[in-house]
């Protein structure tokens, strides 16, 4: 997936604000559930503490009762000598000690097999069947902890029903023994609707109480009365609080996503609000990353132009930033390539100027060549041979000058071409100067650009030189050593003023006929080249006038060619 | 780009779900520890102050305390059945105030069982637990001090509940040291009640204005029974006799404000209550502990009585909470 940079910081920003929202709206979730889990669960730890201490203080008057009717010795003596006619009696001591609370009172005497009961109905002698006395040995055997009440369902009723029982042995008072055994039952009924109704009673929770052996004792539930406790998921909170005296465990059960349900939906809503507030968040920083990226856009664009071939576009400069600062080196780099191009193209340019003012040198010469050329047969033809002779160096230099074989000759050509010249000129002026040559013979195979010497002797032939006396002499040198060559030419005409050498040294015209060349030799060396190539006069008035050209050595006509 | 992301953004999330998981708890709470107090009775202010100080220190001390007694302080059988019960139920520590000093062979049983035993209120010579509770002995020599103050020289009697319990025994035993002693107070006669009752107190009031008409002074070695001298005195419209009780309990304090008491030597028993939890949870921590704790038992006068009686009822106050 291709994303600019401006989607990626967006990304990122929200994907990290997000990530913020969520991790923040879980932990105080989790804070928030836990101190309302602690909250909750301390507020039904105080209520349990007051079911748990209202069951202990019922099972307490059941205890006192059994504990008092079992150290009553009327009861002990009626009891000791139990007959009928002491029946009534007993029952109704037992029936005194019964109260609102206390279900029913039992005297169950082992030797007759006989069962009093004192209940909330009726009092009765009971005997016993063959299930009442299983029952009877099993709850009056010695118990674990006697402050604790037994869970049972009393078998000796008809309506079987759940109840919480004291037993207390009435020992024999003439010898070892029980005589009678004290049964002080609590209806599971009364304590549910005394102890747990009303004060467990949470929506959304259940309450029940608990033998210490792990059986519901007194719930809402009767069918669950008695069973073992059923195993709890772990969406419900479990607050336990134990009855000290009795060893019951009085306990609520609440389902956890009714307490925090509340506090899933705030969540919920956190998580939704943060959801919103980022997406509202996209358009300010939408705006403010657009700021923070024109910049950035605005270089690559001018990247683009740049890229496409257009130097003269430039990065505009916001800022003194980091992306200020690549923007001002990217218009640097771009200037000095810029500069570079320009340098590059002029010189071509003038080069290419060059080349055509030698073209049109050669289209001239060469058709006055070939009209020269048939002047000359005339001339032959009417034995005027001086003037053929004159034609024929004419004709040469014309066809010199009009070689298309580069712009580099040899020195021995260069020579050649300005005797020529000289022959002509000194026809033209009736031999009133006279000429010498000195060239050493190893420059003679050097190439130099044509045409270089030749201005140089026209200057000072016109201008060098007094043609109106007959003693004027130039001399051209060529000479070399190992890398430079240098071609000199001097006259003893009548010399430069200071001022006269300074104009030609810079190039100005001095008249309208000189210049041109001088000129055009010095671009030229410049051109070939560079700083290697001079062009130097040497003058003062009455010493005449001496151009020396230096340039490096070269035997490739190639080599500086452009 | 993306993919770094990603694994960030999950390394964060992890990081966030473990701090967050780290604050979910079980604490499963410490099993407390039971402190099973068989008393005497609780048909009097003294016990059911007491009460009020064992209450509130299990409370301030974290710890369950189960409290049985009696339906009288006679009833000897019964506490002691209740003492084997408790013995059977192991608790952790049993603090007993016997009916009878003589007849606590159950707590043979507990001492084998080796759970730890305590006194309090009264004593037993039987066997030798610590005890918390007044000085007992000292009561009867403030009370004789008091006495000797005030009347200097002359005839008192002695108004003493059952001779089973040993604190009104060391209560008459101080009382008779200090007067052979210290005073040239004469005591010509000694009354013992059957019960502690305020009735039999009544009755033994009687006896002492027939047999010694010029009594000046008579020591009650409980509060129910000075208020029953007072009541027979009034009965009687006799004044001028100083009657000198033992506990802290309202009644008795507003007729020390009335002037119908001489005065009262300070038992409280919430700071009885109090102490003896405080006591016990110091010794199952395994710090030493005196074999006998006591608390304080000021004289409680006319003068000072206004002090204790607010006191008194701030500490009932607190206790009902």
């Amino acid at each position: 997936m291709k994303l600019s940079l401006q989607e990626k910081i967006i990304g990122s920003i929200l994907l990290v604000s997000m990530v913020v929202s969520v991790v923040l709206s879980v932990v105080f979730y989790n804070s928030s559930v836990e101190v309302i889990e602690n909250h909750y669960v301390s507020s039904v730890t105080d209520n349990l503490t007051v079911c748990a201490g209202m069951f202990d203080d019922n099972m307490k008057d059941a205890y006192y009762v059994a504990v008092n009717v079992a150290s009553d010795e009327a009861v002990q003596q009626l009891a000791q000598d139990y007959d009928e006619n002491s029946e009534t009696e007993l029952l109704e001591i037992l029936n005194n000690y019964r109260d609102s609370e206390i279900d029913s009172v039992y005297c169950y005497l082992p030797q007759k097999q006989l069962l009093l009961k004192a209940t909330k109905s009726e009092m009765v002698a009971q005997p016993c069947s063959e299930e009442d006395l299983a029952w009877l040995e099993q709850i009056t055997a010695e118990q674990q902890n006697p402050l604790s009440p037994q869970y049972h369902t009393d078998e000796t009723e008809l309506l079987k029903k759940q109840s919480f029982t004291y037993t207390k042995p009435i020992p024999n008072t003439e010898g070892s023994g029980i005589t009678a055994d004290i049964i002080v039952n609590v209806d599971e009924r009364d304590i549910f609707f005394g102890c747990l109704q009303g004060y467990g009673d949470f929506s959304s929770s259940s309450s029940y109480i608990e033998t210490p052996d792990g059986r519901i004792a007194s719930s809402t539930n009767l069918k669950q009365l008695g069973q073992a406790i059923p195993e709890m998921d772990d969406n419900v909170l479990i607050t336990s609080v134990t009855a000290p005296l009795s060893g019951y465990q009085v306990t609520t059960v609440a389902d956890r996503s009714v307490i925090t349900g509340d506090i899933a939906t705030t969540r919920n809503k956190i998580f939704l609000l943060a959801l919103g507030f980022n997406l509202l968040a996209i358009i300010p920083i939408l705006m403010i990353v657009r700021r923070m990226m024109r910049p950035v856009n605005n270089l690559t664009e001018t990247m683009i132009q740049v890229g496409q071939g257009d130097l003269s576009v430039r990065a505009e400069i916001y800022s003194e930033d980091e992306i200020g600062k690549l923007s001002e080196g990217f218009n640097n780099m771009i200037q000095q390539v810029e500069d570079l191009i320009d340098a590059l193209v002029t010189e071509k340019l003038l080069k290419k100027e060059a080349e055509i003012e030698a073209l049109r040198y050669q289209i001239t010469p060469h058709f006055m060549y070939n009209t020269l050329n048939s002047i000359k047969y005339a001339a032959i033809l009417q034995n005027a041979s001086e003037i053929a002779e004159q034609l024929e160096a004419f004709i040469e230099l014309l066809q010199m000058s009009a070689s298309d074989r580069g712009s580099f000759i040899t020195v021995r050509q260069e020579i050649h071409m300005v005797q020529n010249y000289v022959k002509l000129q000194m026809f033209r002026y009736a031999n009133s100067f006279t000429v010498s040559f000195d060239v050493m013979p190893e420059t003679e195979g050097c190439y130099i650009p044509s045409l270089l010497l030749q201005p140089l002797v026209e200057n000072a032939i016109l201008h060098g030189i007094d043609l109106k006396r007959s003693d004027g002499h130039i001399v051209v040198r060529v000479c070399m050593d190992k890398h430079e060559l240098a071609m000199k030419v001097e006259d003893n005409g009548h010399g430069m003023t200071q001022e006269e050498l300074g104009l030609l040294m810079s190039g100005e015209r001095r008249s309208k006929f000189s210049g041109i060349g001088v000129r055009n030799v010095r671009e030229r060396l410049r051109l070939y080249y560079g700083e290697k190539g001079n062009l130097v006069f040497y003058s003062s008035p009455k010493q005449g006038t001496s151009a020396v050209i230096t340039l490096p050595v070269s035997r490739d006509a190639e080599e500086y060619t452009i | 780009m993306k993919r770094f992301g990603i694994k960030r953004i999950a390394l964060l999330l992890a990081m966030s779900f473990l701090l967050t998981g780290c604050g979910k708890q079980t604490e499963a709470e410490q099993e407390k520890r039971t402190i099973c107090v068989v008393l005497k009775a609780m048909d009097s202010v003294h016990w059911m102050s007491v009460e009020d100080g064992l209450k509130q220190a299990a409370n301030d001390y974290n710890v369950s305390v189960n409290i049985l007694w009696p339906s009288n302080e006679n009833d000897v059988d019964a506490q002691n059945t209740i003492l084997a019960d408790v013995v059977a139920s192991k608790p952790d520590a049993i603090a007993v105030s016997p009916c009878d000093s003589e007849r606590i062979d159950i707590m043979g049983q507990a001492q084998q069982a080796d759970i730890p035993c305590f006194y309090i209120d009264t004593k037993s010579e039987q066997y030798d637990f610590p005890y918390i509770g007044a000085d007992n002995y000292s009561i009867g020599r403030i009370a004789a001090m008091a006495l000797k103050h005030h009347l200097g020289r002359g005839k008192v009697a002695v108004i003493m509940g059952n001779t089973r319990q040993s604190t009104h025994a060391e209560r008459l035993q101080g009382f008779q040291d200090y007067m052979e002693r210290y005073t040239d107070l004469e005591l010509c006669q000694i009354e013992v009640a059957q019960t502690s009752s305020y009735l039999e107190s009544m009755k033994c009031m009687e006896t002492i204005l027939q047999q010694n008409p010029d009594v000046q002074g008579v020591f009650c070695t409980s509060a129910l029974m000075v208020l029953g001298a007072m009541q027979q005195l009034e009965n009687a419209d006799m004044d001028g006799i100083k009657l000198v009780g033992v506990d802290m309990q309202s009644d008795a304090m507003s007729s020390v404000e009335d002037g119908k008491i001489l005065a009262l030597v300070g038992q409280n028993g919430y700071e009885i209550g109090y102490q003896t939890i405080r006591t016990i949870v110091q010794s199952l921590d395994g710090e030493e502990i005196e074999q006998n704790t006591y608390v304080d038992t000021p004289l409680i006068t006319q003068d000072n009585v206004a002090e204790y009686l607010e006191k008194y009822l701030t500490e009932r106050g607190e206790g009902n909470d």
